[in-house]
C-alpha cells in the first residue's frame, strides 16, 4: 500500500512536471507547437511499448511490430507523430531513485525534449537529416556521445542532437540565460533555431 | 494495415545513462559559469510555499 501511494505521489509530481515543463516553453514554440497539433501529452507509469500498441490500435492504425513494442519499452518519452502526442512515462526505471529536484528536472527535459522533436520532424530538411554524422562531430562531445550510444538510426542523430540541444537551451533559459551557448557552434545553433522555431 | 514505424524515443538505458546526462548538462552549465543546480518551476515554488 505504501508502495502504491509512492507511485500515485511521483507520478502527480510528474504530471506537474511536464505542465511546468509546457508553461516554461516560450510562448512562440507553445504556439507552433499548438499550431501543428502538438500540445497534448500523456503521462504514464507503464512501459512506453504496450502504451503506444493500444492507442493506435483504438485510434484505427493498427499496432506496432513487436520488436518496435520492445524497442520503445526502453524509453521514458516519445512524440508519436500518427497520435500528435507526447508520452512520458513517469515510471521508468532509471527514473526510479532520483530525489524530488533530480525527477523534476528529467521528467522537465524528456518533455523539452520531444516537443522538440514535434517541431523539428515536420520542419527539418532531407539535408539536415542527412547530415546528421557530420554534425554530431560538431556537437559538444558529452551529447554527441550520450545520442551515439543511444542505439538510434543515423536517419534520427539530427532529430536527437536537436532535441537535446533544445532541453538544454531550455534547461539554460530556466536558469536566466538567454541566447547562444559559448559551447555550441553557429551551425547547430542555427540549425535548432531553424527547425525548432528557437527565438530566445 | 501499414504498421506504425515509432521513433526510439528517449531511451534511457539504466541509472548510468540519467548520471551521465545529468553530468553532461552540469558540465557544459559550468562551463559558462552557470550553476548546474536545479532551480525548479515558479509554481512548484508556490505551491511548495503554500504547503508552508
Amino acid at each position: 500500500m505504501a508502495d502504491e501511494d509512492a507511485d500515485v505521489d511521483r507520478t502527480m509530481r510528474a504530471e506537474r512536471s511536464v505542465r511546468s515543463a509546457w508553461r516554461d516553453l516560450p510562448a512562440y514554440d507553445r504556439e507552433l507547437l499548438q499550431n501543428i497539433g502538438a500540445s497534448q501529452w500523456q503521462v504514464t507509469r507503464e512501459a512506453l511499448g504496450g502504451v503506444v500498441d493500444d492507442l493506435l490500435r483504438s485510434a484505427g492504425l493498427g499496432g506496432l511490430r513487436q520488436r518496435d513494442v520492445r524497442s520503445l519499452d526502453d524509453a521514458a518519452g516519445v512524440w508519436i507523430q500518427e497520435l500528435r502526442l507526447v508520452l512520458v512515462n513517469a515510471g521508468h526505471h532509471a527514473l526510479a531513485e532520483l530525489d524530488d529536484a533530480t525527477y523534476e528536472a528529467m521528467l522537465a527535459r524528456i518533455a523539452w525534449h520531444e516537443w522538440a522533436h514535434a517541431l523539428s520532424v515536420v520542419r527539418a530538411t532531407a539535408d539536415d537529416v542527412a547530415n546528421g554524422e557530420r554534425l554530431l562531430d560538431l556537437a559538444p562531445a558529452g551529447v554527441a556521445n550520450v545520442i551515439r550510444r543511444g542505439g538510434y538510426r543515423r536517419s534520427e542523430y539530427t532529430h536527437e542532437l536537436v532535441a537535446e540541444i533544445y532541453a538544454l537551451l531550455m534547461s539554460r533559459r530556466r536558469r536566466g540565460q538567454r541566447g547562444q551557448p559559448s559551447w555550441l557552434g553557429d551551425e547547430i545553433y542555427d540549425l535548432v533555431r531553424r527547425v525548432s522555431g528557437w527565438s530566445e | 494495415m501499414e504498421r506504425v514505424e515509432p521513433p526510439k524515443g528517449y531511451v534511457l538505458v539504466n541509472k548510468q545513462t540519467v548520471e551521465e546526462i545529468i553530468a553532461v548538462e552540469a558540465e557544459l552549465l559550468r562551463s559558462e559559469g552557470i550553476d548546474p543546480r536545479w532551480p525548479g518551476f515558479p509554481e512548484a515554488e508556490q505551491e511548495h510555499d503554500e504547503k508552508q
